[in-house]
């Protein structure tokens, strides 16, 4: 449905030496797939988005919509944005104040094609009852809530029926419980309709729970596409895993070389040696940032098989379904989820496992 | 979608930088071609010389007028600065009483005539004037004040700048971040040493860079050193160019060498004033709109700070509008004294009322301003909008637009004659080369307006109607000319007031079948028909008052920044 082909979009920058933008992006998407760019600030997400939108024009590369090239740096072909025929919701959601709600989404209607008053009525009137605004049409819009100008902004992105959706952090405007709700009521919205979506966040979870494809990026490449899932268990890099969240990362080295999908020996910076999971080949000596989620590790219950690393319980925090606990191993911190409803006091020493599966050897970062 | 619309965005800047290029390069490239040209007795050019720049270094008296210029600027910008500063701060930032009178004599100031004022001041600090009578009355020897002096250019000069500052750093004051000051307060510091330490370095960038601006606008003053320096013989630049333009046959060498002179002066302080002006930028801790912070008590000191304000409403305001109810409603110039109030008579009003002139030229006047202002903000729509969104050409127009702040008035209008005696266009003599003058001379205001207006627009208002399927100019018409409307009826209002407030720009170019209100006043002092000019001055002034209030509320309303003059 849309490919994009080493898009590259590079801004000269005259003040320091970091060139910011986006570099030799590609992914292709399918019909009807919702589409996430994740990455912190500053990774080059929303230049992505700008790209595919027409606002900015790349460097290089080629993006192909439906079959038709919205753009070929090598051809020297670039579509306008106007003619693109894409939807987008803005990070501001850009509601221009100076129309009613109705005006607005009509918006699309009128400077496209012509088409009659009634025919533009009807179709406004059904993308407001879609994103459950049916009867704020008159109304000026300024005078809208957050959500509501979000609500707005998603109907005028798809009341031309575009065959692409933009959004651009549509929900980092909106307060937590706000956000929680929007999120499900978009997804649900996107299956309905069945639009293709492009997605740009920062929010790991907002990602994950509704992605159907994600990629990781950062200082303007793409260091990971797959699905949530293979995201969240198999991180390609410590980049990824520390930015999905919560893992914890062992420094250590290989202490042999291991070929890609076995398990092999790493010798942890605090001596220790643990076996774990190489999703790449790595020679010996490899500096390796071993990942291990917090709700992997058990607290003081010795297995046969698993790896082992004695420390000292430095807090503890009750979290209601789950205990947090942070335990000193050497001189590293590990954070560790724990459901028993018992556990020992800080200061007490205390012994963690993990099973060698659990625990992913990425090659360190630079 | 038609070739047109594609084209937009290359076409909008060619076209515009064209029309302002047609404008604005003429009148600097005819000043510096005069000022070398050689010309016989006709006006042809026969040959290039330096004479005129020689002559000007020989001339007796030329280190004078310099020094004289430099004197009057600085005097009246630390008096104006003083004066205007201390209010806007008592206005902005403390609970002194009677705030609102600084801002009354601020609306009224912007609607009169700085010629206007001018004589009303000539008036009250005249011979026959109050001060003068008050100070005999009560045993004085000889006159208090001589008025016809650099003393009193100065004074006249500084007050009838102080409005513009009072304005102008009012916006800063108020655009100050009152957590900075209560973080000194609660960190035990008094309030002077709160004042002293924080407040006023903090606002010392702004500060200095409205110094130079108003020193810059000083140097080129007409007004004042027409009105008051030249019975007196003390000559500054302006009245230097002036006059020997008003020799007969008109030395546009001379002249046009005083000019280039000026205008290098000019543009060296005027790279200053951008250099200074960027600095008060990053100080500027920008807050909420709408928003005041929290006003300093000033305790029992109040009523001294409310005194203050009442002092300067009576000088700046009633003071000058009462000299000048008086001079109208007297048949023959005279003092204010009991034996006057006999002689009361409406036969001035009366006079301007019945004399169809005047009429027609109240009306030319706001012609001309309203054809220039309307001229000027349709140009900046479109120069400011693609300066503002660094579209390609964008610096190039906003250099090529704001180019005429190096002319002062009187310079300017040299130049815009040089220009359009040469050009073979019938508009010399009539209202058109006015006009003219009037559009280049204030395009940069009209700018500044327009960008600081598409600023204030997010970006993505724009990019969400590309994205919708809308072309530039659709995006132009529907989304940014409704959107930018404030901005672009403050800036209309703004100008059409200047136009109609000062006098350099169309003194030279003025003639007896095209004038407009200020230089009228102008001639009607210089033949001393003091009653006639006050009885015609006040009956403008109340109608530019008007529009002055206009302007005010549509300030507030589209939230755009007050701005020079
Ligand atoms: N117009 C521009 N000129 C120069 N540099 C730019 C420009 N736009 C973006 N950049 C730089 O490119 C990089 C990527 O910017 P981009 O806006 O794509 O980031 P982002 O991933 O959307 O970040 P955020 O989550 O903060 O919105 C940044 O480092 C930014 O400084
Ligand atoms: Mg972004």
């Amino acid at each position: 449905m849309l490919t994009v082909e080493r898009l590259t979009r590079i801004f000269a920058n005259r003040y320091d030496t970091v060139a910011g933008g986006v570099r030799e992006a590609d992914f292709a998407l399918a019909q009807g797939q919702f589409f996430t760019l994740l990455g912190p600030s500053g990774c080059g997400k929303t230049t992505t988005l700008r790209c595919i939108a027409g606002l900015e024009k790349p460097d290089a590369g080629r993006i192909v919509l439906a079959g038709r090239p919205l753009f070929d740096g090598a051809a020297g072909l670039l579509v306008p944005v106007h003619q693109r025929g894409i939807g987008m919701v803005f990070q501001s959601y850009a509601i221009w104040p100076h129309m009613t709600v109705f005006e607005n989404v009509a918006f699309p209607l009128r400077v496209g094609r012509r088409m009659a008053r009634e025919e533009i009525a009807r179709q406004v009137d059904r993308a407001l009852a879609t994103v459950g605004l049916g009867a704020y049409g008159p109304r000026p819009a300024t005078r809208l809530s957050g959500g509501q100008q979000q609500r707005v902004a998603l109907a005028r992105a798809i009341v031309h029926e575009p065959k692409l959706l933009l959004l651009d952090e549509p929900l980092s405007n909106l307060d937590a419980a706000l956000r929680e709700e929007m999120r499900i009521e978009l997804r649900r919205l996107q299956r309905e309709i069945g639009i293709t979506t492009v997605y740009v966040t920062h929010d790991q979870s907002e990602a994950l729970a509704m992605s159907d494809l994600i990629a990781v990026m950062d200082r303007g490449r793409i260091v990971q596409l797959d699905a949530p899932r293979a995201i969240y268990f198999t991180p390609a890099s410590a980049f990824v895993a520390r930015f999905i969240g919560a893992a914890n990362l062992l420094a250590g080295v290989a202490a042999a070389a291991v070929a890609a999908g076995t398990l092999g020996a790493v010798r942890l910076d605090g001596g220790a040696v643990i076996q774990a999971l190489f999703p790449a080949a790595a020679p010996a000596g490899t500096r390796l940032s071993v990942a291990v989620r917090p709700e992997s590790i058990t607290l003081g219950t010795p297995d046969g098989t698993a790896n082992r690393l004695d420390g000292t319980l430095a807090d503890v925090s009750f979290l209601g379904a789950t205990l947090r606990c942070d335990v000193a191993v050497g001189a590293e911190m590990l954070r560790v989820a724990t459901t028993a409803d018992v556990a020992p006091a800080p200061g007490a020493a205390v012994r963690l496992a993990f099973a060698p599966q659990a625990a992913i050897a990425l090659r360190a970062e630079g | 979608m038609s070739l047109a619309a594609v084209n937009a965005r290359r076409v909008l800047p060619l076209v515009t930088g064209l029309l302002l290029a047609a404008l604005m390069l003429p009148p600097l490239a005819m000043l510096v071609h005069g000022s070398f040209a050689q010309t016989n007795a006709a006006g042809a050019v026969t040959g290039w010389t330096l004479h005129h720049f020689r002559a000007l270094l020989t001339a007796p008296g030329v280190g004078t007028t310099l020094w004289n210029s430099l004197v009057f600027s600085a005097g009246s910008t630390v008096l104006s600065l003083a004066v205007g500063g201390l209010l806007a701060w008592l206005v902005e930032r403390t609970n002194a009483p009677l705030r609102f009178l600084a801002t009354l004599s601020t609306i009224i100031s912007m609607g009169t005539p700085y010629v206007l004022h001018v004589v009303a001041w000539l008036f009250l600090l005249g011979p026959v004037g109050p001060a003068n009578g008050l100070w005999q009355a009560a045993g004085g020897a000889g006159k208090l004040i001589e008025v016809q002096s650099m003393g009193g250019m100065i004074l006249i000069e500084g007050f009838l700048w102080s409005p513009l500052v009072f304005l102008l750093l009012g916006a800063t004051f108020r655009a100050a971040n009152a957590d900075m000051e209560e973080a000194a307060r609660t960190s035990g510091a008094s309030v002077p040493a709160t004042i002293w330490r924080i407040s006023l370095p903090l606002a010392m960038p702004a500060i200095l860079a409205l110094a130079l601006f108003v020193f810059i606008r000083a140097i080129g003053a007409f007004e004042v050193p027409a009105l008051v320096g030249i019975p007196s013989r003390i000559y500054v630049l302006t009245t230097t160019v002036f006059e020997s333009m008003k020799t007969m046959p008109p030395d546009l060498g001379q002249a046009s060498a005083f000019a280039v002179v000026m205008v290098a002066i000019v543009a060296v302080l005027l790279h200053f004033y951008g250099r200074l002006s960027a600095n008060a930028e990053k100080y500027h801790s920008v807050t909420g709109k709408g928003f005041r912070p929290r006003p300093f008590d000033l305790g029992a000191w109040r009523w001294a700070a409310g005194a203050l304000i009442v002092a300067n409403f009576i000088i700046v305001l009633l003071l000058p509008m009462i000299a000048l109810v008086w001079m109208a409603l007297q048949r023959f110039p005279r003092g204010f004294s009991m034996a006057g109030l006999k002689t009361l008579t409406l036969s001035n009003f009366n006079a301007v009322i019945e004399a169809p002139n005047y009429l027609d030229l109240a009306f030319n006047s706001l012609l001309v301003a309203a054809g220039a202002a309307s001229a000027i903000m349709a140009l900046a729509a479109f120069a400011g909008w693609i300066a503002a969104r660094n579209a390609p050409g964008g610096r190039v127009l906003d250099q090529l637009s704001t180019l005429s702040l190096v002319f002062p008035g009187i310079v300017l209008g040299v130049a815009v004659m040089e220009v359009y005696l040469r050009v073979p266009l019938p508009i010399y003599g009539t209202l058109w080369i006015i006009l003219i003058a009037y559009i280049i001379r204030f395009m940069p205001f009209g700018m500044r307006y327009v960008y600081a207006g598409v600023l204030q627009l997010h970006r993505e208002l724009e990019e969400a109607a590309a994205v919708a399927g809308a072309g530039t100019l659709t995006i132009l018409r529907r989304i940014v000319a409704p959107l930018l409307r404030p901005a672009m009826v403050a800036g209309w209002l703004f100008i059409f007031l200047i136009a109609n407030k000062e006098l350099a720009i169309a003194v030279l170019l003025a003639s007896p079948g095209a004038q407009v209100a200020a230089v009228a006043v102008f001639d009607l002092w210089v033949n001393g028909q003091g009653g006639e000019l006050a009885a015609f001055g006040l009956l403008w002034t109340l109608l530019m008052t008007v529009v002055a209030v206009l302007f005010f509320w549509q300030s507030r309303r589209g939230g755009a920044d007050i701005w020079g003059n």
